[in-house]
């Protein structure tokens, strides 16, 4: 039973990191669970005001209860609350500006996604509120054969536009939004979001066991055609995909997938020594569609998963022309020795594959060596600092270990992977300023990067000239804006899509200031590398469609507001908020 | 002129190139099944994939003598599967699917208003004709929508019990996550078609069940508090609210020894409290708090979350830690007309009794048995090794009732004549005999005037009706049926074609260890 849970959980994981970090709603307690111990609620100390809050349906404003509020307040406090049957909610918080961020969750019939206000509460005063909630969207259909014939068991997603730090091209993310279709070949979704151009995809997913291997004929002419996955309304590449956007509370019927009918390939290889003890699986996927996060919740897709043989071999069958993208890993447990990894992408025309390009290896020490630039300091410094990674993986294992500056450290039994390079316990107005590794500077992309090469050291260089941001925001009147997002880019980008993993993000304070800004799945950063940067205040909506990053990026160009930061000084700028546009 | 044909057949003789034809038909009316995936294999080698034509007809031409295994699969039918001997004069295969069968109706409040977010369950009624175990009998559910309907499809034919499931609770196996319901239908089970209790619905082949309406409960809601006193001071007990009769837990919470447990928002009725202590402490405290939304996982936690889990996980394996997770057990039934305060939970320790066997002749002398609870326990099955003339302790198991089985030994043609033990009547100590007997066997032929017996299969019923199996005869026209269970069956011989002709009915007797005799005479 908890293995089911876990995998479940597991769906949580993802593998794209969101765009946009978003407050963290404090979790509520729903009414009808037994009783647990409540989360802890930081317990505001001195002076307070109150924040008053009605949260109602747009349109109707009938009361909307057990809406979770989440509150982000001064130097990113965060407090939290339920609306009650009346729809309402209050809070007592200290003075200052407040994010006030409120969504439904696991009731159908409202979209998930948050609805966000900014209120300013002065001591002693009641700050009241009122906060409308929009009706979600409603979308069926059925998922059709050549003939006409409904399809039963297929898997419908509905699919964002989207960048992808890892592909060069526009790549379609997977959503929560995932159902299969009964015997009638029918399929619906409720609680759809509104404002978002979705695709529906269709697919047939057949479970991977290694059985499979011989359950194809050998000759591709003997074999049943297959129903390729399947963009609506009938097109095998997303060029011929129809977006649908849905009205508020729209019911749209009749969104029909007619699944196209092609010949069926395998790719047929060996991928590891003969006689690799620990079980390996290999995970087949198009690389048109990828996991990510979506409304702060993962949507970890899954490809066809085949257990290899003891010889290392994979048979995958029933795959149609296309371009495909695996992943080798071991199964259960990781980071153990005989372990293998690796990635590899290969592209189906119109004949079987028998053999299979990839990056895999053996788990190994990776080395590295951190230099100082700059002057020695004058006292020999107290502590270590840690360097390390995070897979951006569904495992998400991460590993630290200790590094003198300067001085030598090895991060043991690593393995190729996608990974998130950290570095932390700095001295304050240090910072990390290049991570070099074989032609990479691992700084770049947000720390993210592909390890799959083994025997090449990392040199990290920390420096000590770091410097900071103090950003204002104002209203139209010039008077400082608390709770408003101010956003911050390198000032080198060229692209939208190189904004990936390179936004920053802070809320004002109840003077209008950000100092300390964050990427997702990231501590908060208040020292940065001097250099070129540009500043935006602006909301971004919850999701991270490439509309939304095309929007952000026409908006920042023209809007944004540089600002150069010099060695060891503090950049700075007043800014008002903007709109994307 | 004759040399040529000599020339001709010595070609054939060594590159014998026939044709494997078939039909695929549903077994309830003969029909021809269209676009149906018909496999050919020699052993795990697939020779052909072919698909029926619009007469059900598929055609592999030019193939090797040899054996063959040809499977036939369609959505919605069950899987057929048979042997063919194709030779230089080609053959020719019947393949039967059974199509399955489909539920669906509307779950509604007092006012009609159909009501989203409900589960509706279809739970498997026992063929052996024991009783309701919904636990580990795989229902298969759905989730109502926005109008209240459901759909459940790929039923087997059988008896069902259908029931509408309310609750924060995930259900079990099949039975789709339904999320929160909406609060004002509260924590309940409701069936069909009476409310509080169920009537069995009996499907037979194909067989859609449309109008199969639920009525959800709108009325006052009650909260259920008290607390699990009991053995093991130091590690939670998990307290799940479990729907009388078919044992699906509606709602789950952790209690500390000792300490309280509450649900909220119960419709009246009558439940089940369980309190276990086999899920993983670390993983369910951690789960509950993930599926209550006290921690609502986001991109910002969710790699914490995970290791989090992980770690759980791993100190949930470490053998030091298992021990330390004791088999305690409680359950009660209450019945819910008003807020429940002070109910109580007394844990009982884990069973102690013994298990013992004597093998019967032809059966072996260790058996693999399999006690399976047959109510919610929060516990999955358990196997045990029996070996005869060995009294065997048990120590592991919550105190309740399990089905006992031996699957391994149906090979061998033994089963249990003790199909049911209920620990909580055993007195300490004691020791429980597990009888175990012979299966029986039913051989017969066939013979036929006009059609050829390769035509025919035989259906064997039970005396009730419930459950049917198909069996072909072999080359010689002859059946053999091996372990069959002791008791009284209808026989028949049954030829089927687009238009249906029923051949023959006899009843048998089988005994155990016997085996019974029957012969179909002159058939068409």
């Amino acid at each position: 039973m908890f293995l089911k849970l876990a995998i479940s959980l597991g769906l949580i994981c993802c593998l794209q990191m969101p765009l946009v970090a978003q407050p963290t709603p404090q979790p509520a307690k729903p009414a009808a669970t037994a009783a647990q111990p409540t989360a802890a609620q930081p317990k505001p100390v001195g002076p307070q005001g109150t924040i008053s809050g009605l949260v109602v349906q747009k349109g109707s404003k009938a009361p909307i209860e057990r809406a979770q509020v989440a509150m982000v307040g001064p130097n990113g406090s965060q407090f939290g609350s339920t609306s009650n049957p009346e729809g309402k909610f209050q809070v007592k918080v200290p003075p200052g500006g407040y994010q006030i961020t409120v969504r439904l969750v696991g009731q159908t019939g409202y979209i998930g996604v948050p609805t966000v206000k900014v209120v300013s509460v002065r001591q002693d005063e009641e700050t009241k509120t009122e906060i409308e909630l929009p009706k979600a969207a409603e979308v069926s259909g059925r998922v059709l054969n050549a003939r006409g014939e409904p399809v039963q068991g297929a898997r419908v997603t509905l699919l964002m536009r989207t960048y992808e730090l890892w592909s060069t091209n526009l790549v379609y993310m997977d959503t929560p939004f995932r159902a299969q279709t009964n015997d009638l070949g029918e399929y619906s979704f409720e609680g759809v979001p509104t404002d978002i151009a979705f695709h529906a995809f269709a697919e047939i997913v057949t479970p991977g066991k290694a059985e499979e291997l011989s359950m194809n004929a050998a000759d591709p002419d003997l074999r049943r055609p297959i129903l390729a996955g399947t963009f609506f309304p009938r097109a095998l590449d997303p060029g011929g995909a129809q977006a649908f956007t849905l009205a508020e509370g729209e019911r749209r019927e009749g969104l029909d997938i007619q699944m196209v009918q092609t010949k069926s390939y395998c790719a047929q290889t060996a991928l590891l020594p003969a006689q690799t003890e620990v079980p390996h699986t290999i995970d087949v996927d198009l690389t048109s569609i990828v996991s990510g996060v979506f409304n702060g919740y993962g949507a970890f897709r899954s490809g066809r998963v085949i257990q290899l043989d003891k010889d290392g071999r994979a048979r995958v069958c029933g795959l149609w022309p296309g371009v495909y993208r695996f992943t080798v890993q071991p199964q259960g447990r990781r980071q153990q020795q005989g372990e293998y990894f690796g990635r590899g992408e290969f592209i189906v025309t119109d004949k079987d594959l028998t053999s299979l390009a990839a990056k895999i290896g053996p788990n190994f020490n990776w080395e590295g060596e951190v230099e100082l630039e700059g002057p020695a300091p004058g006292k020999p410094l107290d502590r270590p600092m840690a360097v390390g990674f995070t897979n951006i993986t569904p495992t998400s294992l991460g590993l630290n270990v200790q590094a003198q500056i300067p001085g030598k450290f090895t991060l043991p039994n690593v393995h190729f992977d996608r990974e998130l390079f950290r570095v932390g316990n700095l001295p304050d107005g240090w910072y990390l300023k290049r991570a070099t590794w074989d032609t990479l500077d691992l700084t770049q992309n947000g720390g993210r990067f592909m390890l799959d090469q083994a025997g090449v050291a990392v040199k990290v260089v920390v420096a000590q000239d770091g410097s900071r941001f103090r950003v204002r925001v104002t209203d139209g009147k010039g008077e400082p804006a608390a709770g408003r997002r101010v956003n911050l880019i390198p000032g080198n980008l060229t692209s939208a899509q190189q904004l990936i993993a390179r936004l920053w993000s802070c809320y004002s304070d109840d003077k209008g200031e950000c100092s300390v800004f964050s990427l997702p799945n990231e501590p908060p950063r208040s020292v940065f590398a001097p250099g070129d940067y540009v500043v935006l205040a602006a909301e971004i909506p919850y999701n991270q469609s490439a509309d939304v990053i095309d929007q952000f990026w026409s908006t920042i160009q023209s809007k944004g507001t540089k600002i150069k930061l010099t060695p060891s000084s503090t950049g700075e700028a007043s800014i008002k908020q903007e709109v994307l546009r | 002129m004759v040399r040529a044909i000599v020339f001709f057949i010595g070609i054939a003789a060594t590159l014998t190139a026939a044709d494997l034809t078939g039909l695929v038909v549903a077994e309830h009316d003969g029909s021809p099944v269209v676009a149906a995936a018909v496999t050919l294999r020699t052993g795990t080698r697939v020779v052909a994939e072919l698909e029926t034509d619009d007469l059900g007809h598929f055609r592999a031409s030019g193939l090797p003598a040899a054996e063959y295994i040809v499977t036939a699969t369609k959505a919605s039918f069950t899987t057929a599967e048979r042997r063919a001997t194709l030779t230089d004069a080609g053959v020719d295969v019947l393949l039967q699917v059974a199509k399955l069968g489909v539920i669906s109706g509307r779950v509604t409040d007092n006012q009609g208003n159909g009501v989203r977010n409900f589960a509706v369950a279809a739970v498997p009624m026992p063929t052996d004709g024991s009783p309701l175990r919904v636990y580990n009998s795989r229902p298969k559910g759905a989730v109502t929508d926005a109008a209240g309907r459901y759909r459940i499809f790929g039923l087997p034919a059988g008896d069902y019990v259908v029931l509408a499931l309310a609750g924060n609770a995930r259900s079990t196996a099949d039975v789709p996550n339904s999320g929160i319901a909406d609060t004002s239908h509260g924590n309940t089970a409701e069936y069909y078609p009476s409310g509080k209790s169920p009537a069995v619905l009996a499907i037979r082949s194909g067989e859609q069940h449309t109008n199969i309406d639920l009525k959800g409960y709108s009325g006052p809601l009650f909260n259920i508090h008290g607390t699990v006193t009991g053995p093991s001071p130091d590690t939670p007990y998990r307290v799940s609210l479990v729907a009388e009769f078919v044992g699906i837990p509606l709602a789950s919470s952790t209690a500390q020894p000792g300490k309280e447990f509450q649900f909220d928002h119960v419709a009246p009725g009558t439940y089940k409290i369980v309190a276990s202590r086999q899920i993983p402490t670390a993983v369910s405290n951690l789960l509950d708090q993930i599926n209550s939304g006290q921690i609502a996982v986001n991109a910002d936690n969710q790699a914490a979350i995970m290791k989090q889990l992980e770690a759980a996980q791993t100190a949930d394996n470490d053998p030091a830690n298992k021990k330390r997770i004791d088999l305690a057990f409680a359950e009660t039934t209450v019945t819910v007309s008003q807020d429940l305060n002070g109910v109580t939970l007394s844990a009982r320790p884990a069973v102690d009794a013994k298990l013992s066997y004597q093998a019967p002749q032809n059966c072996p002398s260790s058996v693999q048995l399999t006690l399976t609870p047959i109510e919610y326990l929060g516990v999955g099955t358990n196997t045990k090794k029996l070996e005869a003339g060995v009294a065997l302790p048990l120590s592991d198991l919550p105190a309740s009732a399990y089905g006992v089985s031996l699957p391994l030994a149906e090979s061998t043609g033994c089963y249990a004549v003790t199909s049911l033990i209920d620990f909580r009547q055993v007195s300490p100590g004691a020791t429980v005999p597990i009888v175990v007997a012979n299966r029986g066997r039913i051989q017969g032929k066939i013979t036929t005037t006009g059609y050829s017996p390769d035509e025919f299969t035989v259906v064997l019923t039970t005396a009730d009706g419930i459950s049917k199996k198909t069996f072909l005869l072999a080359k010689d026209s002859t059946f053999s049926i091996p372990n069959v269970l002791p008791g009284r069956y209808r026989l028949s011989a049954i030829r089927r074609t687009a238009t249906r002709v029923a051949a023959a009915d006899q009843n048998i007797v089988v005994e155990s260890g016997g085996t019974a005799e029957v012969e179909f005479p002159g058939l068409p």
